[in-house]
């Protein structure tokens, strides 16, 4: 519990700290004897091939990573309860067709899809947030119409549906409380694997050329990482420890 | 059991044609129309619609949406736009590479990942051990890859940086072949089975501790049987169970990391291919690399289907 917790409550930090941080607009670059600077009390974690403070790019870049990986997870987790709700509550038909399309779309490979439209399309920050969102809400429909179908048989729901309360009600007084929980587990799993996708598309080079995020900034950095490892460095931790934080958050297993 | 399997292997061929439909729906409405991938983007004015026309491009989209999944039902793939070669050919080209890679991948997931969850399991009230796998479960692939390159093949200089043969000696032939290619797919495989690992580890050290209360381990304890030998000979067989689904359910994500590790380590697979083909709008060669990925899912699922009774004699009894 402590280690959810805390695992938590930093990952909120890091998050305040990119939006309250990132110095918006354009980096500026410093004189070009600046550059490739180690880190140092001025510039904290170093900067980078164009003279640039890494500690705010590596702000700017989780502004970029952390907006289209919360979009994602509003996506998915809207569409998910839309799904899971209506197969809880609704018929045997309903159910059925609801889930065999969340079957479908969990079953179609996800990575190959936002590949496609980023090569086709452009790897806007739209374009991948609308796609990582699209594909991943069958998760969160599967835990939702779980959950649903192990509460339809307590007895305060058959006491509301006897007092002659609709299904709309049911869900919103009754059940979206209960599912608060779980629910927010499932969005932490989609929101770490949007993370960890945008940064493997903008690996490819599929990315967002105009944006500063992570993944972009961890591919460029890679190429300059035998002359200096912290542009490689910073960016990959940044990344790896939101990940790895949410990963440790939604953990059943750790006390 | 026969309805089961063929009820399963029906809703395969759907998810096969959903995916060649997306395919087909994001190459129709790519920005210039799908001919542009054939005519180039700087043609002569009228040029683009002749291709198209040539093409048969210029029916509505539905038209030659049923010709592609009609010739797809067929086991016909078409011809790529770039190469001139069957798809076919293409893929089977670069087929093996990729099988290769996650195959070994998911061997060695399966079996390093069952140990390390046994060990983990034997320390089950600390939460390190579940805390360490979960935090290495989030590493991306390509971290990973780039970690493993910049220690064993830039730091250590034991094993190749890229690629799936040395360019700079003449290939060797037979056995020594073999090996060379093994020594440039290590640092692939293992960069590609972290992830996979550590899911298998936590999975099987959760159905140990969960297995290790069950009143079965404890007679076995109560007849005299060692813990770790009532961890070994009663508990796993049971704990590992849900990995035969849960590994072929994550097949499909395993192709989608092939395809990082592929960039990664410059290998020449199916996962390149469907990038390179992408970028330069070869739409049939896309398509059949998105249907040949989701087959493969298909496949592995049907396999474990198929197994899944042979593990569990309680789904044999259910069954009969």
């Amino acid at each position: 519990m402590i280690v959810r917790g805390l695992a938590l409550a930093a990952f909120a930090a890091l998050y305040l700290a990119c939006l309250l941080l990132a110095p918006g607009g354009s980096l500026s670059s410093l004189p070009g004897d600046l550059a490739l600077q180690a880190p140092s009390f001025t510039h904290p974690l170093g900067t980078d091939d164009l003279g640039r403070d890494l500690l705010s790019a590596v702000f700017q870049g989780g502004m970029t990573s952390l907006t289209v990986a919360s979009v994602a997870t509003i996506l998915a987790l809207l569409l998910g309860l839309a799904f899971g709700l209506l197969a809880g509550l609704g018929s045997g038909m309903v159910d059925e067709l609801s889930m065999r399309l969340a079957e479908v779309v969990a079953s179609l490979p996800a990575l190959l899809v936002a590949v496609l439209v980023a090569a086709l399309f452009g790897g806007s920050t739209t374009n991948l947030a609308l796609v990582l969102g699209l594909t991943r809400w069958p998760v969160v429909a599967r835990i939702v119409r779980g959950e649903v179908q192990a509460l339809l048989g307590r007895e305060f729901l058959r006491a509301a549906w006897a007092l002659g309360a609709g299904p709309v009600h049911v869900a919103r007084r009754h059940l979206l409380p209960h599912l608060l929980g779980p629910v927010t587990a499932a969005g932490a799993i989609v929101f770490g694997g949007a993370v960890v996708a945008e940064a493997s598309l903008a690996f490819i080079g599929l990315g967002d050329p105009a944006a500063t995020s992570w993944g972009q900034m961890a591919a460029t950095g890679f190429a300059l990482a035998g002359r200096a490892w912290w542009v490689w460095a910073a960016p990959t931790a940044a990344l790896v420890l939101v990940s790895a934080l949410l990963a440790l958050a939604v953990e059943r297993n750790s006390a | 059991m026969l309805a089961f399997l063929l009820r399963r292997a029906a809703f395969g061929l759907l998810v096969v044609m959903a995916a060649a439909s997306l395919a087909f729906l994001l190459a129709w409405h790519a920005p210039g129309g799908p001919a542009v991938g054939l005519a180039g983007e700087h043609g002569a004015p009228g040029y683009l619609e002749e291709v198209a026309a040539r093409y048969g491009l210029d029916l509505p989209a539905w038209k030659v949406w049923l010709g592609w999944m009609g010739r797809l039902l067929r086991g016909d793939l078409g011809t790529s736009w770039r190469e001139g070669a069957p798809v076919a050919t293409l893929i089977a080209e670069r087929l093996p590479l990729t099988l290769a890679l996650t195959i070994a991948a998911s061997a060695l997931s399966v079996m390093l990942g069952t140990l390390i969850g046994l060990a983990a399991s034997a320390r089950e009230r600390q939460a390190w051990p579940a805390a360490l796998l979960s935090a290495l479960h989030a590493v991306p692939g390509y971290v990973a890859a780039q970690a493993l390159v910049a220690a064993f093949a830039l730091g250590l200089g034991l094993l190749p940086v890229q690629g799936i043969a040395d360019l700079r000696e003449p290939a060797p032939g037979g056995l020594a072949l073999l090996a060379e290619q093994a020594r440039h797919l290590v640092l692939p495989v293992t960069a590609l089975a972290l992830h996979q690992l550590c899911f298998v580890a936590l999975l099987v050290r959760a159905g140990l501790i969960d297995q290790m209360r069950q009143y079965y381990v404890t007679a076995a304890l109560a007849r005299g049987m060692s813990r770790g030998g009532a961890r070994w000979r009663h508990a796993l067989p049971n704990a590992l169970l849900p990995l035969a689904p849960l590994t072929a359910a994550r097949l499909g994500g395993l192709v989608g990391g092939a395809l990082v590790i592929e960039t990664a380590f410059a290998l020449p697979g199916l996962g390149r291919l469907a990038v390179t083909s992408a970028v330069a709008r070869d739409h049939p060669v896309v398509i059949g690399c998105v249907v040949t990925a989701a087959v493969a899912a298909w496949l592995a699922n049907m396999l474990a289907d198929g197994v899944a009774p042979f593990l569990d004699p309680r789904l044999r009894a259910a069954w009969r």
